[in-house]
């Protein structure tokens, strides 16, 4: 019989996943993949990926 | 009929529907761009998103389809980020002058992927084009790309069992004794799907993941695909999908999906 619990998501479990990744990365001789690809995201939609945002969420909820 | 909302208006639709969710599907790219921070064009969103589920203790959802999905994309951008590192001035691998041409090649292609917003990943024609070159173990001090792929993805079984347990991810069984019918509103069909991927022409991993949504109790999906959001407004059931504010802005909120006057 399965297990009917279910899993949930949670900010810590991401945030590991996330630092693992960078370890990665740090191991690789040129970072310039990673450097590139951000540079320009914020380049081309600054204002979707960090105002509206921010403008439509309270502050507290920015805050997790 | 189906809708679709941004992702900064989450905590008014998750306060505004009755009952709680139970839990909610998820799709491969948004999984991946929560995970890749600064790789994918939304993953500040995702990972904004993400933190409200786990805010809110929604369980997320998903099929195996998005499993192997996910693991293509672990695959491509690890082999991606390894043969890249190779032409490092201080790389450790030793490759051939053949290779390091074709690695240059792909560098410059995956740059102007970048520049045009996609993901900067080496499709898998043109790994199968670098394995080629590649002896396949290690000769005239080359390195071979078996020693290569047993290093940077040896531990792929222990890597996704990481990931899996990080993102909180509960997998649908949706055949056999052990299934999750309890989750399903009615059985799950072949015809059904195969409706769905042709009335927007889907793919069959998008339209088996809006088949199991229409078929399930879950309200919404979480998506950073226009097609699946372009799939979800074409249905007549009342279902949600959460999409990236900037692909709501520019893709999906015009669109007219009403009767024809």
């Amino acid at each position: 019989m399965a297990d009917e619990t279910p899993k949930l998501p949670t900010k810590e479990g991401l945030k590991r996943i996330q630092d693992s990744i960078q370890k990665r990365r740090e191991k690789i001789p040129s970072d310039r993949l990673v450097k590139s690809i951000d540079e320009i995201t914020r380049e081309k939609f600054p204002e979707v990926l960090e105002k509206d945002i921010a403008a439509k969420t309270p502050q507290k909820d920015r805050n997790l | 009929m189906g809708k679709v909302i941004p992702f900064s208006q989450i905590d008014l639709y998750l306060n505004s529907i009755h009952p709680k969710a139970q839990g909610c599907l998820v799709d491969t790219n948004f999984l991946f761009a929560a995970m890749y921070k600064g790789v994918h064009l939304f993953s500040e969103d995702a990972e904004f998103l993400f933190e409200k589920l786990a805010l809110y203790n929604i369980p997320v959802y998903t099929t195996i389809t998005t499993r192997s999905e996910l693991l293509d994309l672990e695959r491509r951008i690890i082999i991606t980020e390894a043969l890249m590192g190779m032409l490092a001035p201080h790389s450790k691998w030793r490759i051939s002058n053949e290779v390091a041409k074709k690695l240059k090649a792909h560098k410059t292609w995956i740059d102007q992927e970048a520049n045009a917003g996609r993901l900067p990943l080496l499709t898998d024609y043109r790994i199968k084009q670098t394995k080629e070159l590649f002896i396949p173990v290690r000769a005239s001090g080359k390195n071979g790309w078996l020693e290569i792929c047993d290093e940077v993805l040896g531990n792929l079984n222990e890597r996704m069992a990481f990931i899996e347990k990080g993102l909180g991810l509960n997998y649908l069984r949706l055949r056999g004794e052990d299934s999750d019918a309890r989750f399903l509103n009615e059985p799950l069909s072949w015809s059904k799907m195969h409706s769905l991927l042709g009335k927007t022409c889907l793919s069959s991993s998008d339209a088996m993941l809006l088949n199991v949504l229409n078929h399930s109790i879950f309200p919404f999906i979480v998506s950073g695909d226009y097609d699946i959001a372009y799939g979800v407004l074409a249905e007549p059931s009342e279902k949600t999908a959460i999409i990236p504010d900037q692909l709501y802005k520019n893709k999906v909120k015009n669109l007219n999906f009403g009767k024809s006057s």
